[in-house]
């Protein structure tokens, strides 16, 4: 980097942390050049060919867009497909599509300035009406009229970039970015657009690093210049000195090193060395989170928690239909895996008025024994698990939370079957053979466990609360959290006991607790003979890691030593071996 | 043909993309479909059209659709805008 010599001072450029990434590269400064058309009036024998020229270039531009093919990208959840969709329906529109014909066909204009006229007539009025979120969206309607005037005075599109790329610009759309992604650019630096521009969240979705906002960037930077552009910061250095540049190289490098292990993990199958598969799943709260249960390849959502709904939502109708979005957007983002959903989890420390005011809460009112009481809400619930799973047979589990006898079960078998009926009846399809299982957290199931198998389709422990209830410990008072250990050798013996009656009746069994998250203890688990494990899904890389690296004997073996061990120090010594171990072998 | 008052309910209004959803959905219907607000008439199969009503959150407008399908295009169109496009 030779220019950054003496003579040259860096200098910063702040902007607005657009989309996050480190890129180092040379600029290019785009400057937007307004398509020039002249009035120009045609004779009547060339209207057909103008004509014509229209429709191929319309139909080349759709074909262009439809082949930017961004719903595979490694971040695929998200706006980017509708934001790409609008644009190639704006191409399309067939009001635009007669005015333009007539412009040619009446007016005598050439195809490019019928075009330009046909835009001006939307852009006119939607520029008067005020509504700053459209005003500010009018740069994408802009490219479309762009890229049709310039096919059709045959510019060439695209630019043809080199290397480290960042490009730089006054204003950026968000058809460029896509553009320029494929072009490998490494960053996109634009003086205009605020955070909730449409260049903005594609620029996310396909992970390029942008900074927007930069008021004078393109004008202080010229093509040629060395950059550092700071997605995560916002920051843009424009001739960097050498002591910056190394700090950044060193970052950069860090971060490839980090993410070319992740990604191949990610995408080795979940096999342990000795060749028994596995299952890593996801925890799932908010719809946000599930462009990383596809960027992390989870296969399916083992915990799916409902309860969040309630707080934004609490007329029943309103309640059905975010349930069913939230529902629906889970199935499309584990593609052909099963997405688990969770009873609403009221009462203990979550907060609804009439289950308050126990002295008890999370030996009270909570989970499944409020919802029984609540028939209403049950069912709501119920109705739009069911609608789901009828739209996507195969594809959805219930889970039934804070369980501690099985004849609770059998009323929420007949709830659900009474809402399946309902379903029939209104001639919606259902699913047959949807199943139902149970949160393992109070001991009392667990100690039946071979019995209550006969009774549900698959159990899942949920680790946190089974340590509060097994352990009498609150996890919320400070002064006896230290006596709050989910990896109590008490906990392994439930673990073990709950395995053992799950494979032995042939029933599904997972674990969805914090436990699952951590590599030590998903050893152990796997050791048990639980395959599959579900945790956050930015928690799936480490455990996996571990999971791919070990033969079923071994952690068998780490298995036994955990149900042997007696106290929490025995437990902590073997943690610290096998981690030793572990990451000596690396 | 069939004609149905109804209120923007999504947050931030039909900008680009509830138009493109809307004009994509009204597009699968073989009948016509136009949207009334504040006096203006737009062709609803027209995205620079819908987008020219400039619809905010509670704007009301008056759906008309027209043709052999008109009572499935007025139901679809109407869930639609009622779901708030699968916004939020």
């Amino acid at each position: 980097m030779g220019l950054a010599s003496n003579n040259i001072k860096e200098s910063v450029i702040e902007g607005l942390a657009a989309s996050p990434g480190v890129a180092i590269g040379t600029a290019v400064v785009i400057q937007r050049r307004t398509v020039q058309v002249k009035p120009e009036k045609i004779d009547v024998k060339q209207i057909d060919k103008e004509l014509s020229a229209f429709d191929t270039v319309r139909d080349g531009t759709i074909r262009d867009l439809q082949s930017y093919d961004i719903s595979d990208s490694s971040r695929p959840y998200g706006d980017a497909t509708e934001i790409l969709d609008a644009q190639i329906e704006i191409v399309k529109d067939p009001d635009l599509h007669q005015s333009v014909r007539k412009f040619i066909e009446k007016d005598h204009y050439k195809a490019d300035y019928a075009v330009c006229l046909a835009f001006d007539q939307y852009l006119k009025v939607i520029e008067k009406s005020g509504n700053q979120l459209l005003i500010e969206r009018l740069v994408d309607v802009r490219d479309i009229r762009d890229r049709l005037i310039k096919r059709i005075q045959r510019h060439r599109p695209g630019l043809h970039l080199v290397g480290n790329t960042v490009v730089v610009s006054e204003e950026i759309s968000a058809t460029e970015v896509i553009e320029y992604a494929r072009d490998g650019v490494r960053a996109i630096v634009s003086d205009r657009g605020g955070l909730t521009s449409h260049a903005v969240i594609i620029a996310n979705s396909l992970g390029v690093p942008a900074v927007v906002g930069t008021r004078s960037a393109s004008r202080k930077i010229s093509t040629g210049d060395s950059l550092i552009v700071d997605g995560k910061r916002g920051k843009v250095y424009l001739n960097p000195e050498e002591k910056t540049l190394e700090r950044y190289e060193r970052l950069l490098s860090r971060i490839r090193r980090e993410e070319e292990e992740m990604a191949r993990i990610i995408e080795e199958p979940s096999v342990t060395k000795s060749g028994e598969s596995f299952q890593m799943e996801a925890n799932v709260e908010f719809a946000e989170e599930l462009g990383n249960v596809v960027r992390f390849k989870a296969m399916g959502i083992g915990l799916l928690r409902t309860e969040a709904l309630l707080l934004a939502q609490r007329d029943h109708d309103g309640l059905e239909e975010i349930q069913v979005q939230l529902y629906k957007k889970s199935v499309e983002a584990v593609s052909k895996d099963v997405v688990t959903i969770r009873l609403f989890d009221i009462g203990g420390d979550k907060f609804i008025e009439d289950a308050s005011n126990e002295v008890n809460p999370f030996l009270g009112w909570r989970g499944i024994r409020y919802l029984l009481d609540n028939r209403r809400l049950l069912d709501v619930q119920l109705k739009a698990i069911l609608e789901t799973a009828g739209q996507n047979p195969g594809r959805i589990r219930i889970l039934v939370l804070m369980v501690s006898t099985i004849e609770e079960l059998s009323q929420v078998r007949e709830a659900v079957d009474a809402v399946q009926h309902q379903l029939e009846d209104e001639q919606k399809p259902v699913d047959p053979d949807i199943k139902i299982g149970i949160m393992l957290e109070v001991p009392s199931m667990v100690l039946i466990a071979d019995r209550v198998a006969e009774y549900v389709d698959f159990f899942s422990i949920g680790t946190n609360d089974l340590t509060q209830y097994t352990l009498a410990v609150d996890r919320g008072n400070t002064r006896i959290s230290k006596l709050y250990q989910q990896m109590h050798p008490s906990l392994w013996a439930l673990i073990h006991m709950a395995a053992e009656a799950a494979n032995k009746n042939g029933i599904g069994i997972s674990v969805c607790g914090e436990l699952a998250g951590k590599p030590f203890a998903a050893s152990c688990l796997l050791g048990m003979g639980i395959t599959e494990l579900s945790m956050a899904p930015t928690a799936i890389p480490a455990v996996k890691k571990a999971l791919v690296n070990q033969d079923m004997a071994s952690m068998q073996q780490l298995a036994n030593k955990v149900l042997e061990a007696a106290t929490m120090n025995e437990i902590q010594e073997i943690m610290h071996d096998w981690e030793k171990d572990f990451n000596g072998r690396e | 043909m069939v004609r149905k008052k109804i209120a923007v309910k999504n947050s931030s209004g039909i900008h680009a993309r509830p138009a493109s959803k809307l004009v994509k959905l009204a597009s699968k219907f073989q009948s016509d479909f136009f949207i009334y607000m504040y006096g203006y008439k737009i062709n609803g199969k027209s995205i620079l059209g819908v987008m020219t009503l400039a619809a905010e959150q509670g704007a009301e407008l008056e759906l008309e659709t027209s043709g052999p399908d008109e009572d499935e295009a007025m139901k679809a169109i109407e869930e639609l805008i009622h779901s708030g496009f699968d916004e939020e």
